[in-house]
């Protein structure tokens, strides 16, 4: 016995000193990497790039905005050698894992199709697509969002809402931009701007809407929020209330919806007990599909109006639950923005499906890279920061895909890119306002019965 | 170059929290035979205490969070410690008279309660919405020149891990081979050998449950200052499972095995990354790396069933059972 605890003994301080010698080596090996490091951004053009633009916005980019990180443009090749690398950090897996197939094809629709990316060719070259899965989990997006860095994309598609939060510091640290097709979340509307942008329209500006045609069409005073219990349905939900309230209105009564409980019988009672003219009911499709049942089961349409989230309208949605059930329910969705048709058809060629929901932000997020490579004249981290605003917004000559816009900006012109989800004007925070339409269910179809302009739904 | 090492920092970090959550386990398990499954608990109850002690409370549309203190983060890392141990006895309490499977299903529930009391009580957590900007430790002072080169937050960081890790190695590691350590290695081969003795064994075991639940509870709170922003779903059963497998792997019972568990499980999740797009069924990519990285656990337990590192003395006393 102590022979062997002795033995033991020895190991434990030959395993404690090699650990340590272990974890030494590594910072001494890291310190020298980054030591390295500086030389790396001899670059001319992609430097003057990051001091021209980047001090502009520093202020709210913090302390750790100058972390040791190279600059901008320097990681990977840039010019005309080699593909361009662009990253798609999108959930494949996990919770909201059936989006990043839409937003993968939304992407190849943007590089492949007739006028596109890489069928046209941008910079002599093509873009190059590296994905990588955010499985809906914070720290696997930020495991996938420094490989993409590592791997030197130029900027990147995604994230979606669950993760954006966590990768809003990475990005601006690492001078790497993201352009999201699928983050709602309201969370976004005061921190984006330079490194980080969307193609979808914030869910305030979507619950603005509803707001209105609740207090404005269908005339109600009291509202009561039922919303799925995640972060998308909550945030648009919250705002909705928020924007009832502002136009005169009162929220009686909040309600969450447990994404596993097998009925919502005790819910839809709780809603039926506040005694409010209509309820905002936000939730994905199965959630809904549930909540509904019940409501018609419980007899509620007597006592209130349902409002519906966006992830319900579609026609699938209707005939699930059957025409003479969904009639006249109201929901309400960003307008198609003016290239959709010509992105529905180019998809379903390409495909040979109908664009998934977020499909047609991404596909515009990407057709936006593209012509911010263009205008910027190089491949670099700099491209999407500096021109993704002036690109999206007017003045400029319309486009709706990238080569119109490319031959447009090699002329010298300004373009004002119209997009498949949207028309992609911009505000200083990155996110893009556009129409949304008011739809019913009219006999097992969504038709529309009021549109928003841009101009009703801004905040001021 | 430097983005690859930027990209090996944060691995490093990740593996290394991930190995401070298996220390903790190896204790339970490996040290004192107790099936636990609330591992994820503890580690949001350490994640959350340090981040609602070192915010500010939220004001706002979705910022119905009324509580935040805004205290100095070194108080957030000791109080998630303290909160998570206290959590972790206070669970052991009622369940310690459970043994195996039953203790299992306790902890795996109780794990669950801490994640939907989290999701729900939005005025102490932020509820769905999670909470984000957690501050960093020391932010301010980097970039640092040091000479000839600038040191990264994230060396920094890691630097601060390292430490932890060494410390709490060393502390459990001598826990283990102390007297205190033997009984709990008495109480895992057969509880009534060290009751015979005179040994009050239900206070070993809490004690032991209150360690292992203090140590996840710190490694949640150096997660979440690094990882800025943080909500209920990270904190899936989906992570414990995860760290029984490095442990599993690395050999119960051993602490470095825990940390080379932990080492193999964070590395071939992040080597899985790396395929490249365009192979067969490249679409099917996400799920590929997942079957793969089952495949690898299979792997090791097939040829090394008592794990890479798996500890002499927890194999020969199983052995003697057997013999028996």
């Amino acid at each position: 016995m102590p022979r062997g605890m002795d033995s033991e003994g020895q190991k434990r301080i030959g395993r404690r000193t090699y650990l340590k010698g272990a974890g030494l080596a590594a910072l001494a090996g890291l310190a020298g990497c980054s030591g390295g490091g500086d030389g790396g951004s001899g670059d001319g053009s992609s430097s003057d790039g990051s001091s021209g633009d980047g001090s502009s916005d520093g202020g709210s980019d913090g302390s750790s905005d100058g972390e040791s990180s190279s600059d901008g443009g320097s990681a990977g090749e840039s010019g005309d050698s080699g593909p361009i690398p662009v990253g798609n950090l999108s959930p494949f897996s996990g919770g909201l894992g059936w989006i990043g197939p839409n937003s993968r094809r939304g992407v190849q629709t943007a590089l492949e199709a007739e006028g596109g990316v890489n069928a046209t060719g941008v910079l002599g070259t093509t873009v190059e697509i590296s994905e990588q899965d955010s499985e809906t989990k914070p720290q696997p997006a930020i495991s996938g969002f420094n490989t993409l860095d590592s791997e030197g994309v130029m900027t990147m598609v995604g994230p979606s809402s669950s993760v954006t939060p966590s990768l809003i510091e990475p990005a601006r640290s690492a001078k790497l931009s993201f352009v999201s097709p699928m983050t709602g979340t309201i969370q976004l509307d005061n921190v984006g701007g330079k490194y980080i942008w969307r193609t979808v329209p914030s869910d305030g500006i979507g619950a603005r809407a509803q707001a209105q045609y609740a207090y404005n069409e269908l005339g109600a005073e009291s509202m009561a929020l039922a919303y799925k219990n995640d972060r998308g349905s909550q945030s648009f939900s919250a705002a909705s209330g928020d924007y009832f309230s502002t136009l005169g209105g009162s929220v009686k009564e909040e309600v969450p919806l447990d994404p596993a409980a097998s009925d919502y019988r005790s819910e839809v009672q709780a809603l039926q007990d506040a005694d409010v003219d209509v309820v905002s009911m936000t939730a994905a499709t199965e959630v809904s599909g549930l909540f509904i049942q019940n409501y018609v089961e419980a007899g509620a349409d007597e006592d209130f109006e349902l409002l519906l989230g966006n992830d319900v309208l579609t026609p699938d949605f209707i005939e699930e639950m059957g025409a003479d059930v969904m009639e006249g329910m109201v929901g309400q969705a960003p307008a198609p923005g003016p290239a959709n048709d010509v992105f529905v058809e180019r998809h379903q060629a390409q495909h040979d499906k109908e664009p998934g929901a977020f499909a047609a932000a991404a596909y515009d997020a990407m057709n936006l890279i593209g012509l911010a490579f263009v205008k910027e004249g190089e491949a670099n981290r700099q491209a999407v920061p500096k021109h993704l605003s002036e690109l999206g917004n007017p003045p400029g000559k319309k486009v709706s895909t990238f080569a119109q816009g490319k031959k447009a900006l090699e002329n010298g012109e300004e373009i004002n890119y119209h997009g498949a989800a949207n028309p992609q004007n911009f505000n200083d925070k990155g996110d893009p306002l556009g129409p949304f339409s008011a739809l019913q269910a009219q006999d097992g179809e969504w038709v529309e019965v009021k549109t928003y302009s841009a101009q009703d739904l801004a905040t001021e | 170059m430097m983005a690859y090492s930027q990209l090996l920092v944060t691995v490093l970090i990740i593996a290394i929290i991930y190995s401070l959550l298996a220390i903790g386990m190896n204790m339970h398990w490996g040290d004192t035979g107790l099936l636990n499954f609330a591992h994820a608990g503890f580690f949001a109850v350490g994640a959350y205490t340090s981040t609602v002690l070192t915010t500010p409370a939220a004001t706002g549309l979705l910022g119905d969070r009324i509580v935040g203190l805004e205290l100095p983060i070194v108080i957030g890392l000791v109080a998630a410690t303290i909160v998570a141990a206290l959590f972790g006895i206070l669970i052991a309490l009622p369940s310690l008279r459970l043994e195996g499977d039953y203790l299992a299903m306790v902890t795996l529930s109780a794990a669950e309660m801490i994640r939907l009391i989290i999701t729900n009580e939005a005025w102490l957590t932020a509820g769905t919405q999670g909470i984000k900007d957690i501050p960093r430790p020391l932010a301010g002072a980097f970039p640092l020149s040091l000479g000839g080169f600038q040191m990264g937050y994230n060396l920094f960081y890691l630097g601060l891990t390292i430490a932890i890790l060494i410390a709490s190695y060393a502390l459990f590691k001598r826990l283990s081979e102390s007297p205190f350590g033997r009984v709990l290695h008495a109480i895992r081969e057969d509880e009534d050998v060290p009751r015979a003795l005179g040994k009050r064994t239900p206070v070993f075991k809490l004690k032991s449950f209150g360690l292992g639940a203090g140590i996840a509870g710190l490694a949640g709170a150096l997660w979440a200052h690094f990882f800025f922003a943080i909500n209920p779903t990270m904190f899936l059963p989906s992570l414990t499972f995860s760290v029984w497998a490095a442990v599993i792997i690395g050999g119960a019972g051993s602490y470095v095995g825990a940390i080379v568990g932990t080492s193999f499980i964070v590395g071939i999740r992040q080597l899985t990354r790396f395929l490249p797009n365009d192979i067969p069924l490249g679409s099917e990519l996400p799920f590929l790396r997942l079957i793969l990285i089952g495949a690898a656990l299979i792997v090791v337990l097939y040829y090394r069933p008592q794990g890479l590192l798996g500890d002499k003395e927890r194999i020969q006393a199983g052995q003697a059972m057997e013999g028996e």
